[in-house]
Parts: structure tokens; C-alpha cells; sequence
């Protein structure tokens, strides 16, 4: 066994002759550059390998087609974000900064914000549940800037929720102003992370 | 049989052989965006400088061991490439005029072919050859275009990366053990 195994190094390793050249290759001035093999070749995969390549790859596509749904879900994501705030803002205005309290901004802000929160929970979705079929050990690079921008987003918008919701069950309530300046805070702070977990991927 | 193995053993390749010390391979691919620099040292190669003075080389890298700074960045060129059922990108070519050592620094033509992907195209890579201790050192710089090899272009916010990526290399080639 030990012999096959040196007599095929051997042959790796050793330069073949030259194939004899066909009339109509003479004017060649040299072999092609590819003719020799200086490395040990690649053992050819088995049976079991072959298989576990095409599982690999097919775990690699699928991970490419949920992450390339999850750039445009958190494109999506990140302008309805925005409208979100923008329209928070307009309500906190309206409501507390002598504009009459008329209310006409109430509802945009609320639906703008369950849309943002179903985006955000959808893509996040697809980035937690993508599968990850090759190792990638922990290191600080951009796509765990990216984690970590997201995870204080996603910590701000549950507290969005919570807070939205208190906000608006103390109507009548001297303590409601004070709850709707820690949503209107909280909501900058969470467009902040969202927005510079989208900018870290552009580096 | 023992002496044809005997007679295998005893033919070495005719010339000199060297080996890949240490090197850096780096490829930089252009996003609108921004551009982004993969890099890799674990790379394995071999000289044979044949007394004509032709010098057959062969270099290979895993794609894994690219590092552009993103590891999802990085699983997706992967993908793209096929990495499971073709795990190297690969250079092999000749270059004339060389003779060991080097007196001087040498400027020559890599008449190669390049494998990624599993698909080959000849490239002649202008090369700069220095002597290096008792070796050569090889630096050079090389475009290869993305689609020629079938590579599936990865995209960042829908834009794809250009077609074109610049392969830069310094390696440092030591006689064999």
C-alpha cells in the first residue's frame, strides 16, 4: 500500500513528457501553460463527499435567497422606520407642542408603526432563521457591527411597543407627556441603531 | 515492480525546485459603494526552474481563506464560486529566462491559466521577479473579469460589483527541502 502511495506522489510530482505535437499544433510555441502538475491533486470526492457538497451549496443558495430578502425587507423596514418617527414627531407636536391636539397625526403614526414592526419582525426573521452551513467563528468585523446595531434596535422597538402602548392608555394622565417624551426618545434611539446598522454595511 | 518504484524514486524532476515560503494573495473587488480587499496567506505553490531557463509555476489558494473583513460577505463569494465543489482558485503557467539565482531583478510574462469556479482562461500576468535570501520573491498584479469565469456577481443593495477584480500577489518562493 505504502509503495502505490509513493509511486503516486512520485508520478504527481514528476514532470510528465511532452505530448507529441500534431502537425497541426507545431506552430504552437509552447505547451499550454496548464500541463503539469507541480501540487499533489485533489483527492476526487466520493460518493458521501459529492453529497455533502450539494447539501453545502444548496444551504449556501437558500442563505443567499433569505439574505438578499432580507436587504430588501430592511430597506423596506428602514423607510417605514422614518415615516414612523416623522409621524411620531408630527403627533408629539400636534399633541404637546400648542398645535391644538387635533389628533390628525394619531393614526398615521400608529399604522406606520405596526407596519415597521411586522417589517422589522419579518426581516429579522430572515436573517436569525438563514441557515449558516459553513463555520464562522466570532470576530469583530462589519457583519457583527451590523448584529449589534440591530439587536438595540431590536431591543428599542419591543420597548416602542410597550411604551406606544402605555403612552396612549395614560390619555387624561399628567404622567402621559412624560411617557410620550421616553417613546419620542426611544424611537430616535432605535432609527439611530437601524440606520447605522444599514451605513456598517456599506464599508 | 520494486524497481520501478525504485526507478520512480530516483526521478526527480530535472532543475530546481522551490516552494512557497510565506505570501499574501488579495483580491479587490469594486462595489459602487465602496471597494473591498479579500485576503488570504494560506497559500500553497511550487517553482520548477528548468535548466532552459523555463520556470513552470503553480499556485493555488482556498477560497474559504479569503478574508475580506465580512464574514457574510465572505460565505456568499463562496456560494458564488462554488467553493464546495471547487475549493481552489488556481494559477499555473511557465515563464522564460530565468536562471538561479537571480543576479538581478527580472521583469517577465507568466503565460498562465487561471482556475476559479471551475472554469480555466489563459492570462498572461506580468510578473517582477527579486532575489530574496536564496530564493526569489514574485510580486505582481493582474485583472481577471468575474463573468468570463461564470461567477455569479454578489450584489450589495441590488447593485452588482463590477465585472472586474484585481488580483494582487507576493509571494516568496525558497529552494525545496
Amino acid at each position: 500500500m505504502s509503495v502505490l502511495l509513493a509511486v503516486g506522489i512520485v508520478l504527481s510530482q514528476a514532470v510528465p513528457p511532452e505530448p507529441p505535437k500534431a502537425p497541426a499544433k507545431e506552430a504552437s510555441p509552447r505547451p499550454p501553460p496548464e500541463d503539469f502538475d507541480l501540487l499533489p491533486a485533489e483527492a476526487a470526492p466520493d460518493a458521501a463527499a459529492t453529497a455533502r457538497h450539494q447539501e453545502l451549496q444548496r444551504q449556501l443558495e437558500l442563505r443567499r435567497k433569505m439574505l438578499h430578502l432580507h436587504q430588501l425587507a430592511g430597506i423596506t423596514m428602514l423607510a417605514s422606520l422614518g415615516a414612523t418617527v416623522v409621524f411620531g414627531e408630527l403627533d408629539y407636536l400636534d399633541k404637546y407642542g400648542g398645535h391644538g391636539d387635533t389628533g390628525q397625526w394619531h393614526l398615521w403614526h400608529r399604522w406606520t408603526a405596526i407596519g415597521a414592526s411586522a417589517l422589522f419582525a419579518g426581516t429579522a426573521s430572515l436573517a436569525v432563521f438563514a441557515p449558516v452551513p459553513v463555520e464562522k467563528p466570532f470576530r469583530l468585523d462589519t457583519a457583527t457591527l451590523h448584529k449589534i446595531c440591530m439587536s438595540i434596535a431590536s431591543a428599542g422597538m419591543v420597548a416602542q411597543i410597550v411604551l406606544g402602548i402605555w403612552t396612549a392608555n395614560k390619555e387624561g394622565s399628567l404622567a402621559q407627556r412624560d411617557f410620550a417624551l421616553a417613546h419620542q426618545i426611544v424611537g430616535f434611539t432605535t432609527l439611530g441603531a437601524a440606520a447605522a446598522g444599514f451605513t456598517v454595511l456599506t464599508f | 515492480m520494486l524497481t520501478l518504484v525504485a526507478l520512480l524514486l530516483c526521478a526527480a524532476p530535472e532543475g530546481q525546485l522551490l516552494d512557497l515560503r510565506e505570501g499574501t494573495l488579495t483580491a479587490t473587488v469594486v462595489h459602487k459603494l465602496h471597494e473591498v480587499k479579500a485576503t488570504t496567506k494560506q497559500l500553497e505553490g511550487r517553482a520548477l526552474v528548468q535548466p532552459g531557463g523555463e520556470a513552470r509555476v503553480q499556485v493555488r489558494a482556498k477560497i474559504a481563506s479569503f478574508d475580506s473583513g465580512n464574514s457574510n460577505r465572505d460565505v456568499h463569494m463562496r456560494e458564488v464560486t462554488h467553493d464546495a465543489e471547487h475549493p481552489y482558485a488556481s494559477v499555473k503557467g511557465t515563464i522564460s529566462g530565468v536562471t538561479l539565482p537571480l543576479a538581478a531583478p527580472l521583469s517577465a510574462t507568466l503565460h498562465s491559466t487561471v482556475e476559479l469556479n471551475g472554469e480555466k482562461q489563459p492570462v498572461e500576468i506580468p510578473i517582477k521577479l527579486t532575489p530574496a535570501g536564496g530564493g526569489v520573491r514574485a510580486t505582481f498584479s493582474f485583472p481577471i473579469s468575474l463573468d468570463a469565469f461564470k461567477v455569479e456577481r454578489p450584489d450589495l443593495f441590488f447593485v452588482k460589483v463590477d465585472d472586474q477584480v484585481v488580483i494582487d500577489g507576493d509571494l516568496l518562493f525558497g529552494a525545496a527541502p
